[in-house]
């Protein structure tokens, strides 16, 4: 089994205002399914990043007991499969609409064109994108850290002060928002 | 020194395009360090990209105890320049030693006079911070394969008590 954290779409809300959402939208090619549609499958080929229009996309990947396991439902504003503009490996879930949903579709070099044409939201997608890379990482590593010195025999109380640490920087809180867990 | 000759072979920046990478070279800075000069301290703020180019920097910890060293060739703080934070640990010169620093600040600057190459900037750095996921989540496994991600401070504690630590 894969940790979710290293190749999981960062589930991102959309930036910038309305005014600059909808002239960034309005660029894209959109595609709309149908209930049950599958958007795509784990194990695919890196693809465009999407970002949902309107509906809702469930997320699910199989564990190693080959068992559907299910990850997020994402609606209209987020985003998934953003990573593939850094990452070139296979889709990390599968995507599948519930309900009749309608996506905006950004390929890499489209991507590129528009952060060189300054858009304000591409440039703050890719960043947001990119700072979520990096809390993951750092998260990743004192949860090693921390893992290591406990099979080392570091008192629990040492080990709860440390957990709490962890899960209160800001690179955890904004691990959380990625999730769509805070506002 | 040619800084485009000893940047290009700096893996996070190899893959720029040569006209990109000469833009970068007119907005980075060459440290010339002596022995014990700190590149950085604990508690400093984390913002830039560093490149030994000669000498060797040794990385310590809040009480200074070593933690390794980096030498010519080798860089760290691709993720300062993404996401700045406060540095856990420090670098000193161990010798004289040069040092290319890439600045968050110039990289906002460059986002100003030449988009095309900050999104490439930061589009490559990313990718190698993915790389650094990937082996980090490796690390991970090795010592632990339950899901952590979506697990709250109990939810941890629990995992870790099921890890059965050694008794001394």
């Amino acid at each position: 089994m894969d940790h979710e954290g290293a190749h999981l779409t960062a589930l991102l809300p959309l930036p910038g205002d309305a005014e600059q959402q909808r002239r960034f939208l309005a660029a894209l090619e959109t595609r709309t399914f149908q209930d049950g549609d599958v958007l795509f499958r784990e194990g695919d080929p890196a693809g465009p990043m999407m970002l949902v229009v309107s509906g809702n996309v469930v997320l699910s990947r199989l564990t190693d007991a080959a068992e559907e396991m299910f990850l997020a439902e994402i609606g209209a504003g987020q985003i998934l499969g953003e990573m593939a503009m850094f990452d070139a490996g296979p889709r990390a879930a599968t995507a599948v609409s519930r309900g009749t949903s309608t996506l905006a579709v950004l390929g890499r070099q489209d991507m590129m064109d528009m952060m060189v044409r300054r858009d304000p939201i591409a440039r703050a997608l890719v960043r947001s994108c990119a700072e979520v890379v990096v809390a993951r990482l750092r998260r990743t590593r004192d949860l090693t850290r921390l893992l290591r010195d406990h099979l080392a025999g570091a008192p629990d109380v040492e080990v709860d002060v440390r957990l709490d640490a962890i899960l209160n920087t800001p690179e955890q809180r904004l691990f959380e928002r990625a999730r769509g867990r805070e506002g | 020194m040619n800084l485009v000759s000893v940047m290009v072979r700096c893996p996070p920046l190899a893959v720029l395009p040569m006209a990109a990478m000469v833009e970068l070279t007119r907005v980075v800075e060459v440290l010339k360090l002596s022995a014990g000069d700190a590149l950085f301290q604990p508690g400093d703020p984390a913002d830039s990209f560093y490149l030994v180019h000669e000498g060797t920097v040794a990385l310590v910890d809040a009480q200074r105890q070593p933690l390794g060293n980096i030498t010519a060739g080798q860089h760290i703080g691709e993720s300062a320049v993404v996401l700045p934070s406060t540095h856990r640990i420090g670098a000193i010169a161990r010798g004289p030693s040069l040092v290319i620093a890439l600045r968050r600040a110039a990289v906002e600057q460059l986002w100003e006079r030449q988009p095309p190459v900050a999104a490439l900037l930061e589009v490559a750095f990313t990718r190698w911070i993915m790389q650094d996921l990937r082996k980090a989540n490796d690390e991970l496994l090795q010592l632990c394969d339950e899901p952590l991600d979506n697990l709250t401070h109990q939810g941890l504690r629990q995992v870790l008590s099921g890890i059965t630590p050694a008794k001394g």
